[in-house]
């Protein structure tokens, strides 16, 4: 064990594009509501905790280092969700393709790559074709159906994102299917960026905990309100944390969720499929307890249930862990910690 | 805190507004009467030294000291408390002269614990029941109030008390039914700090916690944080009380008043030993689950075994097959108390009909007739004259499975054809085929019956009773002399031990 005093403390901040997003305004938790039996009330400063926690989060990355954050809760309730909100929303700021990237990407894939077209709120099956000049443009050829090819001018090119599966051949004729639509609270909370958070999946961290209870608070009604008061933009938490299965197929997701019964072949190949950027929220005490070693290699936010029969042992765990931490430890800049919870933060040498 | 008006999140932000509001006051309870009977007691186990469980006079040390806690952990009505004393005289007056000619060194002690007995009956209050009704009369309506006690056994006797008091429509609980987002105003918690688990105190779930106990029961607390270096977190309340009280004042210690602690070790060898005898092939592994109600059962402890469960806190699927492996504290089983525990079997001879009889016969025998050829002559020669006599799926554990009364059948029938013509029954293996066919499909009708009538109830019930109690009852309508029992597990043993199958998933009642 080190001794306490030997450890160097370097502050870290968010990264300098997420202080821009914030001080221009453009992304803050705090106007959000959510539903109660007597209407629309502003979050409490709890759920806002969770949500800024992800925030901060979502920017910390140090190399040859990973974090733990560990959360000692009165409940595990909607801490995941929250905090998991909290983190993909900051990253699509923060690791957002630039509309010129996409573009540019769209551009250069090989011709017959399949696509989906998301249009008027249907998504419709495509293939790539050529690209055209037309009066200094260049436009995307897409094949839809039959032969015919349509061009898009770039400014709606972002309305096409890579298919998940290659088709074999296209319907002579379609109709496209409906497709959830982004939500109201989602474009007041992400503006231009959320029809990309909508439509593109990309993995942002791995959940393991309990799928029907993270669904039951996922679907939280959420609002922000609008001129006064008067109109809300309307959603739910599960606009903001896209968990796999838990929203539609054939929209984007940023979460895969496992429960800790799930066996180890799903937990390899989950580690296969995701960047080692990506965190690890354990949702409860027997989860952690039971994979933490095997994604030794990843951050981890450590959700426990004071009530929960395995909660000393998970804090076992994790002030044994501590006194094994690296020897340069960090501070973050959390918003001041509510009453009731309590948190350690940590880093490990990988 | 109006329940009525909550959505779930609305009860999760209560629960963080105890965190932060939650203030804790104790309540002494002067009874010298009972002070002196509860001293009484310890002389007198004292007197008779460390006994284990083997010992003669252990369930008489056992009887008296959970008697003792019962007096003081729970709010008795003077009619119980009567009644309870004169059944403790009666039994200590039964044992007297064995106890006297066997243990002469604290006879003195006997006869003052009967005497403290009998001076205790004289008191016609009971003080702690009166001092909790005075303070709930105190609060009235000014919000929600939850009488908490240690354990959910004393839950009945508290609320028949408080009733017959005059209290009615009070919530009494123990610590479990805190595990949920419930939140109240006000809780009056039965006994020391000590008697509880920590997040009762830790994780508060009303806004003004008032802790009653005997003035001569020793107790401290003091706010803690969990993690070693914990961030700086806005202060609660409760971060700024310590109680501490003076030895002098209170002297007996709590943790001494508890009664003997559940016995994982014991019950294991008495389980096992009753087990002992029997075939090697016949055992199978299992570990020892603690129930509510006193209630041990020892489930299957090999990789595939799973259980039927209810499962409170997910309200979508709350009744399922579970992996025994990932039952967890907290999570109720569903057991037959009689019959051997399984509830399948019953309700599937009742779908069968006339017909079970035959068909149970006809599965003993194949079975039993596969387990002699496998004791006379080993699992390898069982197994490569069963692939001669052409199983694809013969293997260790599948013949295993086989064997036991667990599965009814094969999977496949060219495996069954050749059990069959090993045990040299080829020429009924078709007729035998269709009637394990008849009980599978009767137990997996059975199952189903079970399970939606299962979720009915469950759906059906108040979901805070069951959680408050750790226990619930279910009458299948139809076949009402079957009953299923839905227990909150307790503990879990760590250790796994060899049992033959037929104990497995039959519950024990603990003295």
């Amino acid at each position: 064990m080190h001794p306490r005093g030997a450890f160097k403390q370097v502050n870290i901040t968010m990264s300098k594009r997420t202080q821009e997003q914030d001080a221009e305004g453009t992304f803050s938790f705090a106007p959000i509501h959510y539903r109660s039996r007597e209407g629309y009330r502003p979050l409490p400063e709890w759920a806002l905790f969770f949500l800024e926690l992800g925030k901060t989060l979502s920017s910390l990355e140090i190399e040859n280092q990973r974090y733990t954050v560990a959360l000692a809760l009165p409940t595990r309730s909607y801490a995941t969700a929250l905090i998991g909100a909290g983190i993909a929303c900051a990253r699509i700021f923060l690791k957002s393709d630039d509309d010129s990237d996409h573009i540019e990407t769209i551009y250069s894939l090989p011709e017959g790559t399949s696509l989906k077209y998301y249009d008027k709120g249907k998504v419709k099956k495509a293939l790539k074709k050529d690209v055209m000049e037309y009066n200094g443009k260049m436009l995307l050829g897409i094949q839809i159906e039959g032969h015919t090819t349509i061009y898009l001018k770039p400014e709606n090119v972002n309305k096409i994102e890579i298919a998940d599966v290659d088709y074999i051949h296209l319907p002579n004729k379609q109709n496209g299917y409906s497709v959830e639509l982004p939500s109201k609270l989602a474009l007041a909370t992400l503006q231009s960026r959320s029809h990309e958070f909508f439509y593109r999946s990309r993995i942002e961290g791995v959940v393991i905990g309990p799928r029907n209870l993270l669904k039951e608070e996922a679907e939280l009604e959420l609002s922000i309100p609008q001129n006064g008061k008067q109109h809300y933009s309307t959603g739910s938490l599960s606009d903001l944390f896209r968990v796999k299965g838990f929203v539609p197929n054939n929209v984007g997701h940023r979460f895969l969720l496992t429960p800790p019964s799930s066996n180890n072949n799903i937990f390899v190949e989950m580690l296969h499929q995701v960047s080692t950027d990506c965190p690890f929220i354990f949702d409860g005490a027997s989860g952690f307890l039971r994979w933490k070693e095997m994604f030794v290699d990843r951050d981890w936010i450590v959700i426990l249930d004071q009530t929960d029969s395995y909660f000393p042992n998970a804090v076992a765990q994790l002030n044994q862990d501590y006194s094994y931490r690296s020897e340069t430890q960090r501070n973050i800049q959390l918003p001041q910690v509510p009453s009731g919870i309590e948190v350690t933060f940590f880093m490990r040498n990988q | 805190m109006n329940t009525l008006l909550k959505t779930p999140f609305d009860d999760t932000s209560d629960v963080y507004n105890c965190s932060a509001n939650a203030t804790l006051q104790w309540s002494s309870i002067k009874f010298s009467e009972l002070h002196v009977f509860t001293r009484a007691v310890q002389v007198l186990i004292n007197s008779l030294g460390k006994l284990d469980e083997g010992d003669y006079w252990f369930d008489f040390q056992r009887r008296i000291r959970v008697f003792r806690f019962n007096l003081i952990a729970c709010p008795l009505s003077e009619n119980i408390l009567q009644e309870r004393l004169a059944d403790l005289l009666a039994y200590l007056q039964e044992t007297r002269s064995t106890f006297l000619q066997s243990r002469p060194d604290a006879a003195d002690q006997y006869e003052n614990l009967m005497l403290a007995g009998k001076r205790l009956q004289t008191i016609k209050t009971s003080h702690l029941l009166m001092t909790l009704t005075g303070e709930i009369r105190e609060i009235k309506d000014t919000g929600s109030a939850l009488v908490l006690v240690c354990e959910p056994r004393f839950i009945v006797d508290a609320e028949t008390s408080l009733q017959s008091s005059g209290i009615r429509n009070i919530d009494v609980a123990s610590p479990s039914y805190l595990k949920s987002d419930v939140s109240y105003e006000n809780m009056f918690i039965i006994g020391p700090t000590r008697w509880f688990p920590s997040f009762v105190f830790s994780a508060p779930r009303a806004n003004k916690i008032q802790l009653l106990k005997f003035a001569w029961i020793s107790d401290s607390w003091k706010h803690q944080t969990v993690f070693v270096n914990p961030l700086k977190q806005k202060p609660s309340r409760l971060m700024q009380i310590i109680i501490e009280e003076s030895p002098d004042i209170s002297e007996i210690d709590a943790d001494s008043l508890l009664p003997p602690a559940f016995n994982f070790k014991f019950t294991q060898n008495q389980v096992v030993a009753a087990g002992s005898g029997h075939n090697d092939i016949d055992y199978l592994q299992a570990r020892l689950f603690l129930l509510e109600d006193d209630w041990v059962v020892p489930l299957s402890a090999e990789d595939d075994a799973s259980i039927l469960v209810i499962n409170l806190a997910d309200t979508n699927l709350p009744v399922r097959k579970m992996k025994v492996a990932e039952i967890e504290p907290g999570i109720f089983v569903l057991i037959r108390t009689t019959g051997g525990g399984d509830f399948i079997i019953p309700v599937a001879d009742q779908i069968l009909g006339p017909l079970s009889e035959k068909a149970r016969k006809c599965q003993r025998e194949w079975k039993s007739l596969l387990r002699n050829k496998i004791v006379e002559n080993g699992y390898d020669w069982t197994i490569k004259q069963l692939k001669t006599n052409g199983s694809p799926r013969a293997n260790y554990m599948n013949v295993r499975n086989w064997m036991f009364d667990r599965s009814i059948k094969t999977e496949f029938r060219e495996d069954f054809h050749a059990i069959m013509k090993l045990i040299e029954l080829e020429e009924e293996s078709d007729a035998n085929w269709n009637l394990m066919s008849m009980i599978d499909r009767a137990h997996r009708q059975a199952g189903r019956k079970i399970r939606s009538m299962l979720i009915d109830k469950v759906k059906n019930s108040d979901l805070r009773a069951i959680k408050k109690s750790g226990k619930i009852d279910f009458e299948l309508e139809q076949e009402s002399e079957i009953s299923i029992t839905a227990f909150q597990v307790r503990e879990i043993s760590s250790d796994i031990i060899k049992l033959p199958h037929w104990q497995i998933g039959n519950p024990i009642k603990q003295a």
